[in-house]
């Protein structure tokens, strides 16, 4: 079985009334997908619906093939999520995040010794192994929490606009890990504003737009849909949000 | 144009509103019995010990400290928040009546805080100061200059640090506020008030020094963020206040008391809870000033059965203010999201409070054996904090439904 994440007719949201309406897709084993749409699309409603934030008002969400509602704990144990914004214990330090993490998803002493060190490496960050999130600039902070995630090695990453607040070089470092995970068999699902980029790395796209999936594929697939076969998937998906903008 | 005055009422009125919610909550809960319990008892020895009291007793040194020590904290709300950089900053030539505004209410609040601290010193007076009487409305007078004089130091305190230290000026404030007193209690009166008009008079010199200043939006932005804090801090005791943030505090002295990470999942909320206890700016403090106060409370009572009832009224004051541990962590999105489960959480949460309480009650019995020396009271007390610990986590943790 190759399916790693398995969204069916899903309707979710805050109120009664939902934000998206009927998603369906399906992401395979080993690829990058990219969930693209306007601001209030409903990108980071779906995401609180995949890490188990929100309820589905309808529709189910299977991580290789565990439901949230039959096996909380083998479907939290084979995601892990970046946010947007970094989330931290004020309390910890940079290295006790770590160590947090490896506990709750039981890593063993001898696999984490070797991620953190190679991961604080690859980042930078070994002389600040022992600081606390308040002397952490918002790129550093968005750095503990990708190295939180790359730490678990998951099947399955789930990650909201990863490249926000990172300088060029921590950027570089994370497409270089995503496309690592994904040589390792890794699915890696983020939503993201940068379109460039994502057209570069990214296997299949989801395009959302008022909380409906508008389009799904591949650049070519989506390309032959739009019926713009050279365009950048900068100037498709223009096109495609056009009655919004205007 | 935004107009300043409108919109002073709406922030203040926003600001009393979002007290009196918070208030509601802290004087509709048990804690405010064990207040009660403890002002009611801490009166009944205070009057107690004013009865036998030596007569040699400094008097006027522990009333002109206790009085600077009321005196001397003016912080001054603003009604200031981030978002005033941007839109708030372009229209501060005409703030002037805001600010003035935000003096008076601040005043007022402080002059109410100073009776209610200032009162309970009057029993003490009324036995040792022959002139209380005669001079209590110069004594007044003078309280209330001072009052505005550390008001308007307060306020010019972002120019000032500019030449001086913080600890230099707040050590300044406490040396002048202590020889005023001190000259007013032994009876130099005129000398006290003219010392206290001259400081009148340097608040006309300082105003205008600092007139041509611009006004320091940061400092007084978080200076009102440290003062809504402090009210919020009191309600968090009792119900969970969203906008609450805390400072940090390294500590690494307490690294021995921390669990070692334990590559083990049964060990995470542990781990986590201790370095919060350990180095949020909340709870080792109020472990450590706890003890002190009891140490002190155990020192001036004598032995019968209040120790006992005053060592379970602290002890049950240290749970309920450590409750808000769990709301700062049970906000985060990781704690939600983490694989983990929720039995493991609450397993972890209860031995966390008991092993809490357990320190802090055996700590406590300690020092009733070195205060008073007796054995039987000290196994009493440990007995009952064993008791206690236990019953507390199972009642009040476990009912408190975490996920």
């Amino acid at each position: 079985m190759n399916s790693v994440l398995k969204v069916d007719g899903l309707f979710g949201g805050y109120s009664k009334k939902p934000v998206i309406h009927d998603i369906n897709f399906e992401l395979q084993k080993g690829e990058i997908i990219g969930l693209i749409g306007l601001n209030g699309a409903g990108k980071s409603t779906i995401i609180k619906h995949l890490i188990g934030l929100m309820e589905p008002q309808k529709g189910s969400i299977s991580i290789l093939g565990n439901k949230i509602e039959e096996n909380i704990e083998n479907y939290r144990k084979n995601f892990a999520y970046i946010p947007e914004m970094p989330i931290l214990y004020e309390e910890l330090t940079l290295v006790e995040h770590l160590q947090f993490i490896a506990m709750s998803y039981g890593i063993d002493e001898k696999t984490f010794n070797e991620r953190v060190s190679w991961l604080l490496k690859e980042f930078k960050m070994e002389k600040r192994k022992d600081w606390f999130p308040v002397h952490f600039s918002k790129g550093m902070k968005q750095k503990v929490m990708i190295m939180s995630a790359f730490l678990v090695n998951p099947p399955l990453y789930i990650i909201d606009e990863p490249f926000l607040g990172l300088d060029p070089l921590g950027i570089h470092s994370l497409l270089e890990l995503l496309n690592k995970a994904r040589e390792d068999g890794s699915t890696i699902f983020m939503s993201t504003h940068i379109l460039a980029t994502a057209e570069k790395y990214c296997d299949r796209f989801i395009i959302l737009h008022n909380g409906r999936i508008k389009m799904m594929g591949t650049l070519k697939e989506i390309r032959e849909k739009a019926g713009m076969a050279a365009s950048s998937l900068d100037e498709i998906y223009l096109a495609i949000t056009k009655d919004e903008i205007e | 144009m935004i107009d300043i005055n409108t919109m002073w009422e709406k922030r203040f009125l926003s600001r009393i509103n979002s007290y009196m919610k918070y208030l509601r909550y802290i004087f509709s809960d048990h804690l405010i019995i064990v207040l009660l319990i403890l002002i009611g008892g801490g009166g009944y020895y205070y009057q107690e010990w004013l009865k036998n009291s030596s007569e040699n007793f400094p008097w006027i040194i522990v009333t002109s400290i206790i009085w600077m020590l009321v005196i001397i904290p003016s912080p001054i709300m603003t009604f200031l928040n981030k978002a005033d950089i941007i839109y708030l900053t372009p229209s501060e030539y005409r703030l002037s009546n805001y600010f003035r505004k935000c003096l008076l209410v601040s005043f007022g609040i402080q002059m109410f805080t100073t009776v209610l601290f200032i009162l309970p010193t009057l029993p003490l007076l009324n036995k040792y100061d022959s002139n209380i009487k005669d001079n209590l409305f110069i004594y007044i007078f003078i309280i209330i200059l001072m009052k505005v004089w550390n008001l308007y130091i307060s306020w010019v305190r972002p120019y000032l640090l500019h030449k001086l230290s913080n600890i230099a000026l707040t050590f300044t404030q406490m040396v002048v506020t202590f020889i005023i007193f001190y000259l007013l209690l032994t009876n130099n009166n005129l000398f006290a008030f003219s010392i206290a008009l001259m400081l009148s008079i340097s608040i006309f010199i300082l105003n205008k020094y600092v007139s041509n200043k611009t006004f320091s939006w940061l400092y007084w932005i978080d200076k009102d963020e440290v003062y809504s804090y402090r009210i919020y801090k009191i309600a968090n005791l009792v119900t969970d206040v969203p906008i609450i943030g805390g400072q940090l505090n390294r500590r690494k002295y307490l690294d021995v008391v921390l669990p070692k990470i334990n590559f083990n999942t049964n060990n995470r909320i542990y781990f986590i809870l201790w370095r919060t206890w350990a180095r949020s700016g909340d709870y080792f403090g109020l472990f450590f000033r706890l003890q002190i106060v009891l140490l002190i409370t155990f020192y001036m009572m004598e032995l019968n059965m209040f120790v006992i009832v005053f060592f379970i009224a602290f002890l049950y004051a240290y749970g309920i203010q450590l409750l808000p541990i769990l709301g700062s962590l049970s906000n985060n999105v990781w704690w939600t999201i983490l694989p983990g489960k929720d039995a493991e959480k609450t397993k972890s949460i209860g031995n966390f409070f008991t092993m809490q309480l357990f320190v802090f009650g055996t700590l406590s019995s300690l020092m009733i054996l070195l205060v008073h020396a007796n054995i039987l009271y000290f196994l009493t007390c440990f007995i009952s904090a064993i008791i206690f610990s236990i019953i507390f986590t199972k009642l009040v943790i476990t009912r408190k439904a975490i996920t």
